[in-house]
């Protein structure tokens, strides 16, 4: 093949679409053009490196949620706070989300934070605050996501609550900041 | 170095990559990750996609083919490893190793990293330059888009940095460091007490990222204090923040820097 005119053209061709790849990989690199690329990019080939900036981003995020005996009226905060059968908010604990961890091998649990992390930030934009109501994109793939991983585990006919919390540090009193908060909903059910 | 050899060990990382990534995946559909009210249902999923572009393909999303991807792309990856130990063409195996990881990557569409995506560069590259191997060129091409990426993502990250006003005062490394999710509590603790230690470590991997390019300009051999440093880095990464596939992905893809090093005079 080598001695082929073809392989020449075989590698002006193919050093042309390495050029072509690295241009783009140097225009994802930019957030404007990053959302554009993303649409076209449904195979992960044109890389973001960004590696923690330029906000290194790194609180942690807890999905948490509570419940609401049938009765309370969920729409209003004062009863919701002061009714009997409310539960105070609980962590969603799933089996993924706690294994061993084998340095320079094994860690899969970081997967599924990352899965929680990239969600949240999917229904509310960084920097976006607690949005209560009106910015929560309650059709966004995250909505839907964390609404069925929070009704796998609360008891049929109970209306829940969830919310995506930030902490940040070790030490043991630290700080929660709410960045997702959602509807009511009940259990095999609809938002309230 | 030949290029064949450097895109050798450049794709032996990838599929030891591969394989561990394959087994996280395997543990985490164990886990009920991949069930419904786990992070990547396959309901959900295959409802979103199929229905509306492409209705076959809620039978390739399922959990079953989801394991058996990854079963493959294990056995697959296991292959590739005997192939370029033995110097045979592994392009057979990392083709059915890329189209796992393709497939996989349909399914789990969050919570990958940039391990992930070095894995599916090197993989591209790697079935194309010895593929092609018999065209003069091919190869060490296939290289050399590995070296550039290597060197655009730490420069692009550096650059990133410097837009970060955290990384900018010297912070953002003690705050990584104080997270559970990529943090260590002994180095959280010591940099607590010592801020200037996080102010040097964070400016010195921006000062590594930003000026990596000299590493071609650089005379021999001081040149090759930034594959040391960048060695260093990983490896840091790997046990200090437990983000180890960038060490099989990453630094694999070193010898396509040593060798595109090769190539200048000086």
């Amino acid at each position: 093949v080598s001695g082929l005119p073809v392989a020449g053209w075989i590698l002006a061709v193919y050093v042309a679409i390495l050029c072509i790849w690295f241009a783009l990989s140097a225009l994802n690199q930019i957030r404007r053009f990053s959302r554009r690329l993303a649409r076209f990019d449904r195979f992960g080939l044109l890389p973001r490196w960004v590696f923690f900036a330029p906000d290194p981003g790194v609180d942690d995020p807890y999905l948490v949620y509570r419940t609401a005996p049938p009765g309370v009226d969920v729409g209003n905060a004062a009863e919701l706070a002061s009714a009997s059968g409310v539960s105070p908010w609980l962590e969603f604990r799933h089996p993924a989300l706690s294994g061993r961890t084998l340095w320079l091998l094994w860690r899969p649990t970081r997967r599924a934070v990352k899965a929680v992390d990239e969600m949240a930030r999917q229904i509310v934009p960084p920097g976006a605050g607690l949005s209560g109501k009106n910015g929560v994109a309650k059709m966004s793939f995250g909505y839907i996501l964390f609404t069925e991983m929070v009704e796998s585990v609360t008891e049929p006919g109970s209306r829940f609550q969830w919310a995506v919390v930030r902490s940040h540090g070790f030490a043991r009193r630290r700080r929660l900041r709410f960045e997702v908060l959602s509807d009511f909903h009940r259990h095999g059910g609809h938002a309230e | 170095m030949t290029p064949s050899q450097a895109l050798s060990i450049a794709c032996l990382g990838a599929l030891v990559g591969a394989v561990i990534t394959s087994t996280e995946f395997l543990w985490l559909e164990r886990r009920l990750a991949m069930s419904k009210g786990g992070f990547w249902p396959e309901a959900l999923i295959t409802d979103e996609i199929s229905p509306s572009r492409l209705p076959w393909a809620g039978a390739f999303l399922s959990n079953a083919a989801l394991r058996q991807a990854q079963w493959l792309c294990i056995a697959a990856s296991l292959a590739g490893v005997a192939c370029l130990a033995l110097g045979v063409s592994p392009v057979a195996p990392l083709l059915v190793v890329a189209a796992a990881t393709a497939l996989t990557q349909q399914r789990i569409r969050w919570g990958g990293e940039g391990g992930d995506h070095m894995t599916n560069l090197i993989l591209v590259v790697g079935i194309v330059g010895f593929g092609l191997a018999a065209i003069p060129g091919v190869t060490a091409a296939s290289c050399a888009f590995l070296a550039a990426q290597l060197t655009l993502s730490y420069v692009s990250s550096g650059v990133a940095k410097l837009f970060g006003s955290k990384w900018r005062s010297g912070q953002a490394f003690a705050e990584i460091m104080d997270s559970y999710t990529y943090g260590n509590r002994v180095f959280a603790n010591l940099l607590r007490r010592r801020a200037w230690v996080s102010a040097v470590a964070g400016h010195a991997v921006m000062l590594f990222q930003l000026t990596f390019p000299l590493y071609f300009v650089a005379p021999r051999p001081y040149c090759y204090a930034y594959l040391l440093a960048g060695l260093a880095f990983h490896l840091s990464i790997a046990v200090i923040m437990r983000l180890h596939l960038f060490v099989y992905t990453f630094v694999a893809a070193y010898p396509c820097l040593f060798l595109v090093r090769q190539w200048f005079p000086w």
